[in-house]
């Protein structure tokens, strides 16, 4: 099965770079994530209460919602580390960062569970360097409605109810979703970066991994 | 279509008209709750209440409520069929009169199906899917920015629920986009908005002849006079304005199924369709702002003709808080139409309103505010406190003339007498 794949390119200067990783992330992320399941008997449970809470940017005209500030600081760690990278002099002023959506499938033993995605979204970011005051205030005024754009966009591709990993049961929830989080249940998701060149995606780099995998026990 | 419907069960059938009641229901909250001004919070819980719907925590407002039920209770079979709208309009008002309409959220059921889905369970995360797309897609349109700066003192944001076609007053290059649909075995569930694009209001569109002003997006300025204190959402203005005329102050929320023609005359119509009492008395009060009567200007015609006329009437209205401080009889709405005004704060009555100084620097505008300000803060003068009106200062200053005229033989006598003086 292939995995569904979308780009996004922003060109943006280096101190926006954070919000506009997380906004895009946590709109995608909103979408993919449910309430905690609670197993009452096998093929039946109970979902528990998603929340929202309003984010403003500081370096962006924009506005984003989180469901979870746990699942914020993990993907915040994800996002400075792109970002460190990003303007730390390691790379050429561009990189990107993936945020890949995956289920586990269990292999015989003694091989470990397979992680196939099901869904990838790139964000490709250019550093850009701004001359003075007013140049920043136009990029911010754009960069916001450039997001705005991709937040309609996100909505328009989560509305066309394509594939989602099926509803598993109590010994198979480990393999659909992440639930190392207390008060949300978000698919599993993994999030990578690269700033030196061009990634290649996660869907034709399956037998590699596979090798690597078998290789590393 | 009719077979596959025919193929749900009883039990599908109402689970489907419930779910797709309480889909609508949410929508409308989290569209008017994303219209308050203010941030929205609610925490994630591991276990859900029954009053969770779509596994999501969306509270709702019950006069929202209330009114969403009334127009929802005007439906044919009281829900959603085939090829009808259920409508939502965001407008802004000002302090001063002026409206425009910021964007039209519209929910329509269409034909097309999709038999395998299950209700209980497919249709049900589509639904709450929906919710999450629209809760994001509020945040992003223009209307998000505004509705977090205002505030009694400048503008308020207004919300109107209705059925029947959608109506985009909006302006020249409006943007329309689908947020999203719900595919379900007796039709798709649309949900999509159109948002204004241009906020620049024109003396053609206003009720006012004013200077067109920009309400420019400085998103989450700092330091601006608003106060973003949510009390509760109002309705449209019309409704508000018949609510107060007819004395009901129990009621809030009045927006019945509309009525075009009324709402043509809400946007196009000019102050002459308004009687000066009928002005008078309109307060309204901020959808998601203060509810703390802000003060209407009394709308005389001389004011538009008459440059500052506005810093006239606000001596008067200083005046008449002096009175009401001394201990006088409190005045009456019929002995003097403003009277609501006088509890206000001075300060509060100024209008803040950022104006574009297109060859200035940023300071321009401000020293022009400093400037009002200064104009307004000035003690009231003595001769401003009797209530002769422009006209009959200018009636009297002809008469001055004319009275000067007749009696030119003495002045010039006089000047005669002087010289003849001199040069003795």
């Amino acid at each position: 099965m292939n995995a569904r794949s979308q780009t996004f390119e922003l060109s943006v200067e280096g101190r926006q770079v954070e919000e506009v990783v997380a906004s895009i992330f946590h709109t995608l992320l909103f979408h993919r994530t449910f309430g905690k399941f609670h197993y009452k008997q096998e093929g039946s449970y109970s979902i528990g209460t998603v929340g929202m809470q309003d984010v403003d940017c500081d370096f962006v005209d924009t506005t984003y919602v989180i469901c979870s500030e746990e699942l914020d600081r993990h993907i915040k760690a994800e996002i400075m580390a792109f970002r460190d990278a990003l303007r730390g002099g390691d790379g050429n002023g561009s990189g990107q960062i993936s945020l890949e959506f995956f289920q586990r499938r269990r292999a015989r033993w003694p091989f470990p569970a397979e992680c196939i995605p099901w869904e990838v979204w790139t964000v490709k970011i250019e550093c850009i360097s701004l001359a003075n005051e007013h140049e920043r205030q136009l990029i911010r005024e754009k960069v916001g409605e450039i997001l705005a754009e991709k937040v309609l966009y996100v909505a328009e591709a989560m509305n066309r109810h394509q594939y989602t990993p099926k509803m598993p049961n109590q010994s198979e929830v480990d393999l659909v979703f992440d639930t190392s989080f207390p008060d949300v249940q978000p698919y599993l998701f993994k999030i990578s970066h690269h700033t030196t060149g061009p990634q290649q995606t996660s869907v034709s780099n399956q037998m590699r991994k596979f090798l690597k995998d078998t290789l590393a026990l | 279509m009719a077979s596959t419907a025919s193929r749900l069960t009883v039990q599908d059938r109402k689970d489907l008209e419930k779910f797709t009641k309480y889909l609508v229901y949410k929508c409308i909250q989290v569209i008017v709750q994303g219209r308050l001004g203010e941030k929205m919070q609610t925490l994630s819980s591991p276990f859900s209440s029954s009053s969770d719907w779509f596994n999501l925590d969306i509270n709702d407002i019950p006069e929202v409520l209330n009114e969403t039920k009334k127009v929802f209770a005007g439906l044919v079979g009281g829900s959603l069929n085939v090829g009808q709208n259920i409508c939502i309009e965001i407008s802004l008002h000002t302090v001063e009169g002026e409206s425009m309409i910021l964007e039209t959220w519209w929910m329509t059921l269409t034909d097309t199906i999709d038999p395998s889905a299950r209700v209980s369970y497919t249709v049900y995360n589509r639904m709450g899917t929906l919710l999450k797309s629209l809760i994001c897609a509020t945040r992003v349109v223009p209307a998000y920015r505004l509705s977090r700066k205002q505030g009694s003192e400048t503008f308020v944001v207004c919300y109107r629920i209705y059925t029947g076609e959608p109506q985009f007053h909006l302006g020249v290059g409006h943007q329309k986009t689908r947020v999203g649909s719900v595919p379900t075995p007796t039709g798709t569930i649309v949900l999509s908005v159109a948002y204004r694009t241009k906020m620049l209001m024109s003396p053609q569109t206003s009720l006012h002849r004013e200077m067109p002003f920009e309400l420019k997006d400085d998103h989450f300025m700092e330091g601006s006079p608003r106060k973003k204190q949510h009390e509760m959402p109002i309705p449209c203005m019309l409704k508000e304005r018949h609510r107060r005329l007819s004395g009901d102050e129990g009621l809030i929320f009045a927006a019945d199924p509309p009525d075009p023609c009324e709402c043509v005359e809400h946007c196009c119509c000019g102050q002459n369709s308004f009687s000066n009492g009928d002005l008078a008395n309109r307060v309204r009060y901020g959808a998601f702002a203060p509810h703390q009567e802000h003060p209407t200007w009394s709308e005389d015609d001389s004011s538009d003709d008459v440059p500052f006329m506005k810093l006239l009437v606000q001596g008067d209205r200083l005046n008449a808080n002096d009175d009401q401080r001394s201990g006088s009889q409190p005045m009456t709405t019929e002995s003097k139409p403003t009277a609501p005004n006088t509890n206000c704060d001075t300060t509060d009555d100024y209008v803040m309103i950022q104006l574009k100084t297109p060859f200035a620097g940023t300071e321009g505008a401000s020293e022009l505010n400093g400037f009002y300000r200064e104009c307004q803060g000035a003690p009231p003068l003595s001769m401003l406190s009797d209530k002769s009106s422009v006209q009959d200062t200018l009636n009297c200053i002809t008469q001055q003339l004319a009275e000067f005229e007749t009696h030119a033989k003495d002045f010039d006598d006089f000047v005669n007498s002087i010289k003849v003086a001199a040069d003795a």
